[in-house]
């Protein structure tokens, strides 16, 4: 009995060892830092990681149902610049919300064109990084474009609450609301299931399709909040300005111990995973390391996390050799069972 | 997928067999038409020249893609450590050649790209961590301490046989192109002729399933990622010799590149499926599109709209083909 619930225990730690993996960044960084652990800096990890942050959990709602979405750094990159463009023509707020509507758009594209054509997600959205990106240079002129009305976004780089600024305050809320919704309510419980096998979940009378797209809806949303956030808060809209920020992304999330099978991880860790990265970019900063040692650390934490965990699962098999789905929805692309 | 689909829908006689063709060869008729095309559009594109442009631009990226092929047909989807690779073949290749000369220096570099993949294999094949994750760790790692030992500036190739090496031709044909040859080759041989490939094959299309029959699965994972190690380096050495210099930047953006080849041409991303013949036609699609898009005039800032479609399209026509095929 007690040996048992000392093994639930243990579980329970090595379930939550991601959250002992940011206190140990945090620490280490404090120590190693000495002005890296003053309040103003902590501040400032958590508003510079937000924009990613935002885009992180819009991946991770994805990531559950068993897809993925490269397109989040071109979606980024298109709505601030549709944000930017408008602002002269539409007036700032329309040109706000237009925005964010872009990114719901390419959201939905990418949703339509895993759902109804059956394309498999990590192809769909990779055509979609590719031509939504084409489209923001087509719309840019290949230039970054600077915003007609510059005092409009200035003021989201103040604090909105205390020191948070509106993007660290929509990405904390969203993390809070999306944490109720899948731990809490039925929505939530039916999206991870479709992401622990679709067949299943279709069988007990849910509607795979409409989980999927509305995920990449969701991915699309968070993406297009993030670009028109980071443009106003720069006053400029630039073509360019995501276009590495989708392996990182994908990376936090999955360090926050989803799985890129879906079905499983937790919104909350997703945020654990991208403090984690932003405060050893953040803390190596202050310490004037050089961009490519910075590399080399990140890299470095990033692959101790991820064999540690798969030691800890006795070196299990995990990752991505699961059973095949079993959907057209999962189709992979132009696969021709000729082997 | 497919498979699955096809246990539960019977496929009938009535299927045409222009469909079962056209499903099967679907990615051939592409390019053909994609040539008719750029005939059709520019009377340069049908010269021996224009065809030269194209197999230069596509070279390297075909080493990349068979590399990735093995990885993917063995069921790891994705080896994100390429643009560390080719930057640090690069780098080692023209750093150590003054002092070592030009072929060990050939043979450090191609061996570090095997011991790469070797690392990589070993940490997705034996402790089963993911491929995704480790792979681009690998990358990160890889371009910080190329940047860190080459700065940020550039590495330059000095000794004649480098030199010799970029400039050379056989019959006006660039060497990277008889070289690319004999890989798919041999990438040919390794995955269809061989009992290797059948593994690969095997793991790939079910883990569980080869593990249990007693196949060395973890060893054949391991082997696609030292295959992808190898070419990626491969690539790196012909491409810093061919520019002159080596830095940290010369392979970003090729692990994409390579990915969408390999799924263009059809090969699943689940592991299991797929042929270098595909490979192969899904690097020259990517590469003669390009090439028309300029030759049509379509701006620079225009053409990642056409290719993201042409990429969805493609794959979508496929899995259309395939649905119809099984009906």
């Amino acid at each position: 009995m007690s040996e048992q619930r000392i093994t639930g225990l243990a579980a329970r730690l090595y379930g939550a060892r991601i959250y002992g993996v940011l206190i140990l960044t945090l620490v280490v960084a404090g120590i190693l830092v000495p002005s890296f652990s003053q309040s103003l800096n902590l501040e400032n990890t958590f508003v510079q990681a937000s924009p990613n942050g935002l885009m992180a959990l819009g991946e991770t709602l994805v990531i559950f149902t068993g897809c993925i979405d490269l397109s989040v750094g071109s979606t980024l990159a298109l709505s601030g610049l549709v944000a930017i463009t408008l602002q002269g023509s539409l007036g700032p707020w329309p040109a706000v919300f237009v925005g964010i509507l872009s990114g719901t758009a390419v959201g939905a594209l990418n949703g339509l064109i895993v759902t109804r054509l059956g394309v498999n997600a990590f192809i769909a959205t990779l055509g979609t990084m590719i031509g939504v990106s084409g489209v923001a240079f087509t719309v840019s002129g290949g230039q970054p474009l600077s915003a007609p009305n510059i005092g409009f976004g200035l003021p989201i780089n103040n604090g909105l609450i205390w020191w948070l600024t509106p993007p660290a305050v929509a990405f904390v809320a969203l993390c809070i609301v999306l944490h109720v919704v899948i731990t809490r309510m039925r929505v939530g419980r039916n999206l991870m299931s479709v992401g622990g096998s679709r067949e299943a979940s279709r069988r007990a009378g849910l509607r795979p399709n409409a989980y999927v797209f509305g995920a990449f809806v969701a991915s699309g949303t968070c993406s297009g909040l993030a670009g028109v956030m980071l443009a106003l808060g720069l006053a400029t809209g630039s073509p360019i300005i995501g276009a590495q920020s989708v392996l990182p992304v994908v990376a936090s999330v999955v360090l926050g111990g989803a799985s890129l099978l879906g079905g499983s991880g937790s919104v909350v860790k997703t945020m654990a995973g991208v403090l984690i990265i932003g405060s050893l970019s953040t803390a190596m900063d202050i310490a004037n390391v050089a961009s490519w040692d910075q590399d080399i650390v990140i890299g470095a934490v990033l692959l101790l996390v991820v064999l540690g965990g798969s030691l800890g699962q006795g070196a299990k098999r995990s990752g991505l050799r699961v059973p095949r789905p079993t959907t057209p929805t999962s189709a992979t692309g132009g696969a021709q069972g000729t082997a | 997928m497919t498979l699955s689909v096809a246990s539960h829908v019977p496929i009938r006689a009535r299927a045409g067999a222009a469909v079962v063709l056209l499903a099967r060869y679907g990615i051939y008729v592409g390019l053909v038409l994609l040539c008719v095309c750029g005939a059709l559009l520019s009377s340069a594109f049908l010269t021996s020249t224009n065809f030269l442009n194209i197999g230069l631009s596509v070279g390297y990226v075909g080493f990349v893609a068979i590399g990735m092929a093995f990885v993917v047909i063995g069921g790891s989807l994705i080896d994100l450590s390429i643009p560390g690779v080719i930057a640090g073949a690069g780098i080692i290749a023209l750093a150590t050649e003054p002092s070592i000369g030009a072929l060990p220096a050939i043979v450090l570099a191609i061996a570090v790209g095997c011991f790469v993949g070797l690392l990589n294999g070993a940490a997705v094949g034996y402790l089963g961590a993911n491929p995704v994750l480790v792979t681009y760790s690998a990358q990160i790692i890889i371009l910080g301490i190329a940047q860190a030992v080459a700065g940020a500036g550039f590495i330059y190739a000095h000794g004649a046989a480098f030199n010799w090496l970029g400039n050379a031709t056989i019959a006006g044909v660039p060497l990277v192109l008889p070289i690319l040859a004999a890989c798919l080759l041999g990438a040919y041989v390794a995955l269809s002729r061989s009992t290797f490939g059948r593994q690969v094959f095997a793991t790939g299309g079910g883990y569980q399933a080869s593990r249990v029959a007693g196949l060395p699965v973890r060893r054949v994972v391991m082997t696609t990622f030292v295959i992808s190690g190898a070419l990626a380096a491969v690539a790196g050495v012909l491409m810093s010799t061919a520019l002159g210099s080596a830095q940290q930047e010369i392979g970003i953006g090729y692990e994409f590149n390579a990915i969408t080849a390999v799924a263009i041409g059809g090969t699943s991303l689940f592991g299991g499926e797929g042929s270098i013949g595909r490979v192969l036609a899904g690097v020259l699609l990517v590469g003669v599109l390009n090439n028309v898009m300029i030759l049509a005039g379509v701006s620079i800032d225009s053409q990642g709209i056409v290719k993201g479609a042409i990429i969805v399209g493609a794959v979508a026509l496929d899995v259309v083909l395939r649905r119809v095929r099984t009906r």
